[in-house]
Parts: structure tokens; sequence; C-alpha cells
């Protein structure tokens, strides 16, 4: 399908999501999967800032912890770190000609397979919240077209976690991320006891919880705090639902 | 692009209390006294209750109003605090005279008459790990705005630390988020499989993770990276 109807999709599938029984992290992760198929990157990422101005991930194109340790090295140095305290965006930076800007991160990407990276702010008026990373594998990098579509993208991402235009109040802000970075956790802490009960990586257990929310149409969240919480049963959350049902008679 | 970014970052007064609690983490929040906290937050009085079945219990506080607003919330079976602790969020309210009124239909206006114009109510939790809330108040009405709110979020970290037992020689609040760079969210996992491997509760979980760190000489995101990647497992008597 041509960019123009991907994009005017994408962000009809995002509008649908911005309404009842809406699940940020779910919507920040199904974001991060259309940067990379709008913009042809390699690789995208959320992080934001928490309390305490240290970046948080909370959601990925992959979901895979070698992919994910990336952003959370951006704690300290990076494209986010550094779009987070400039406020703008951080484009095109060649990752080989990066070495002495970020000696501890651009290596670790280089190793990933990426070339370049960028960085959009998460931006709420003056304020910025966090900051979107994409990164690509191959030479090509953003064009500025592509530039305004993942700005676009960004303000979307901060549209989906503070799910108001006209907040005026900071302390409104301050409760959506901290419902966000609330519930990154928690999906963390779920992925562990599903990683212990059914004997499978984090990475798998975050695939079962995601499948397992989908099939059951159950909040990504609210099924996280049940395994978290112990209240649901991760070996039923490994078979689809039909098996659920009651058998004949 | 402009350059427009306001980074908030803790106040130095803040960055001492929570300092102070990290030094002396065998005194859990006695460490620090309610009182100055509040001058520091500017606000008129501050309490943190625990969870525990059947309601609230305030370990510690600034005298007078808390006290009474901590009686008024468990006698009625609402307010900020309750709704805090029930739902996991914030809860700001910095006019309690523009609170509807069927939101808290008796709390409201006895707080109104104890003198209480506006309250803050800041679950205490680590994801699904819910230990307390803390609740602060105003004598007069007014947003709590950049600054005093990086602060309070701050000293609600600091405070669920403290009281989810810091070891002493620990960083505090640090153990967590000043690890070097690296994958902090194998912390959160590694609370999760030993939970599963022990059978317990998250919280009791990351105690166990945190003591075990401690005694080891070791940073609680090593020996988590070592649960997660099943270089190590926790049993009954893993100390």
């Amino acid at each position: 399908m041509d960019r123009e109807r991907h994009l005017g999709e994408t962000f009809v599938e995002l509008a649908d999501t911005l309404v009842d029984d809406f699940d940020v992290i779910d919507f920040l992760q199904i974001l991060a999967v259309r940067c990379v198929e709008l913009l042809e990157v390699a690789a995208a990422g959320i992080v934001l800032a928490d309390q305490g101005g240290s970046l948080r991930t909370v959601a990925a194109s992959d979901e895979r912890a070698r992919l994910l340790e990336l952003f959370e090295v951006q704690n300290d140095e990076g494209p986010c770190r550094d779009c987070y305290q400039l406020g703008a965006a951080v484009v095109n930076v060649n990752l080989d000609g990066a070495r002495e800007r970020w000696p501890q991160f651009a290596p670790q990407a280089i190793a990933r397979g990426f070339r370049s990276a960028n960085a959009l702010p998460l931006r709420l008026r003056s304020q910025v919240i966090g900051s979107l990373n994409l990164f690509h594998a191959d030479a090509s990098g953003l064009d500025s077209a592509e530039l305004r579509t993942a700005q676009a993208l960004a303000d979307a991402a901060t549209i989906g976690i503070l799910q108001q235009r006209t907040i005026r109040r900071g302390e409104v802000v301050a409760g959506q991320l901290q419902a966000a970075l609330t519930s990154r956790i928690i999906i963390e802490q779920a992925k562990g006891v599903l990683a212990e009960r059914l004997r499978i990586s984090t990475d798998d257990a975050f695939e079962v919880l995601r499948g397992a929310a989908r099939s059951r149409n159950r909040l990504l969240s609210d099924l996280a705090r049940e395994v978290a919480d112990g209240s649901a049963d991760p070996a039923q959350l490994a078979r689809p639902p039909a098996a659920e049902l009651s058998e004949p008679g | 692009m402009q350059c427009l970014s306001e980074t908030v970052v803790v106040s130095v007064a803040m960055a001492g209390i929570v300092a102070a609690l990290s030094r002396d983490g065998s005194r859990g929040l006695a460490a620090v006294a309610a009182g100055l906290c509040a001058e520091v937050l500017g606000v008129s009085g501050v309490a943190v209750s625990v969870l525990a079945s059947g309601g609230g219990d305030v370990v510690w506080r600034t005298d007078g109003v808390s006290v009474r607003l901590d009686d008024l919330q468990f006698t009625l079976g609402e307010g900020p605090g309750v709704d805090a602790a029930a739902s996991g969020e914030l809860v700001l309210e910095p006019d309690l005279d523009a609170v509807p009124v069927q939101r808290w239909p008796v709390f409201t206006p006895a707080a109104l008459e104890l003198g209480v114009r506006a309250v803050f109510a800041v679950p205490l939790q680590i994801g699904a790990i819910r230990v307390g809330v803390l609740l602060a108040q105003r004598d007069a009405p007014g947003l709590v705005d950049g600054g005093v709110l990086t602060d309070l979020l701050v000293f609600a970290g600091a405070a669920t630390d403290a009281l989810l037992g810091s070891v002493p020689g620990d960083s505090g609040p640090l153990w967590l988020s000043g690890q070097p760079s690296g994958y902090r969210a194998e912390v959160h996992q590694a609370t999760g499989m030993i939970s599963a491997q022990l059978g317990v509760a998250q919280a009791e979980a990351l105690i166990r993770l945190r003591g075990h760190a401690y005694s080891q000489h070791r940073a609680v995101a090593d020996v988590a990276a070592d649960v997660v990647a099943r270089r190590m497992r926790f049993h009954e008597n893993t100390e």
C-alpha cells in the first residue's frame, strides 16, 4: 500500500484506540511498530522521563531484551538523552562518527546492526516528556517529509499518553506519566512471573501476555497486573481461550 | 525547532531528605522529620500510611490535621488517600472547594472544616507492589507546580523504598535509579521470577532480591541479571 494511505490508516487506527478501554503501553507498542513500517527504519522505541529525570523505556517495535537494552542505556548518553535535554530533534546521526559523542551508546548500537539514529521529542507545549527513538540499519536517513511524519507520530504518542489536547495543569500530566511508567513496570513483573511459571524467556513471556490479552479482549495492563499479583493462572494464559470453554456434555 | 525544554530537577532540600532516608536505612521513615518534609514541600502537613488488610495504617506524619484526615478517611472509607490506594493513581486536588460533592460526599465538607483546602495523594508503589499512600494537604488552595510536584514524587519514591525496608549500606532509592546504565527492567522481571520461585508476593520477592544482593555485596541489577538469565534461582533458604 502506498505510504500516504498507510499513514492515513495508521492515524485512524491510532485515533480508534483513544477511546474507552485504552491501554497506553499497548498503544505505544503499536505506534512503535507503525513507525518502523511508515518510516522504513529498522527499529523504534519510546522513552519517558520519570520524576527524577531518568529516561524509562515504555515501548518498542521489538520487545526483545536485546533492543530494549539499547533504549535503557540512553539514560546516561545517546540520542534520547540529547533530545530530552535540548528539547529538540536529533536527526540522522551517523553512529560510526558518534563514538566520541556517545562513547558507551554508539558501539552498542553499531553492534546491533544500526548505522544511524534519530530522536524526536515528545512535547507538550514547552515541556518535553520523553523521546521517540528511531534507528536505521542501512545508509538511508530520514528525509524532510519523513521527519515531519516522525514528529507527527511522536505527537500522536504524546496525545496517547496524555489523552487530552487541552491539558493545562501540570499535575494531570504528572498523573498520566506516572500511570504509564507504572504500567510498564507491572508488565515487566508479569513477564518475570510468566517466564518462571511457563519456563520460557522473558521475551517470549511478553508475547504470551500480549497474545493472551488480545485473544481474551482484555487490556494488556489489566492482565499484567493479574499475573503479577497472582490472580491469573499463567498455565491458562498460555492456552488459546477456546480451551477454557466448558467441554460438551 | 526551538530548544524549549524545561527539565525540572529535585530541589536541594529534598535531595537532602532523600539522602537522609538512604543513609539511615534501618530507621525507615523515622530518619526524617515529617515537619521538615512538609516545610520543604510547602504543604501544611504530610502523612504516610501503609496498606494493610482492612485499611490503612499511618506510620509517619506531622501532628494535628494529618492525623485527623487519616481518621476521617479510615472511618468514612472515602477520600483522596483511599482513592489513590485503590487506583494506584495520583490524586491531586488543588482546590477542595471545587471538587464535585459526589466525589467524597462526607470527606470533603469535613476536611474543609478542618481548614484543609488542597489535598495531594500519591500511591507508594513499584509496579504491582503497593505498599502505601503519601498524603499531603495545604490550608490554602493552590497547584503543586513543577518543582514541588517533582519533590513530592521523588519523596514518594524514597518513602516507598523506606517502607520496603532498605538495607543498611544499600544506596537507598539509588539502588534502582542509580544503577550504571544497564537493563533496569531486569530488576522487575527478576522480582516476578522470584515471586513465582518462592510462591510469595512481589513485595516480599523484591525484599529478598535486595537482601541477597546486600549480603553478597553485589549490585541488585547484577543479581537480577543472574536470575533472569537463569544463572541462579531463589530457594526457601536463599539469603
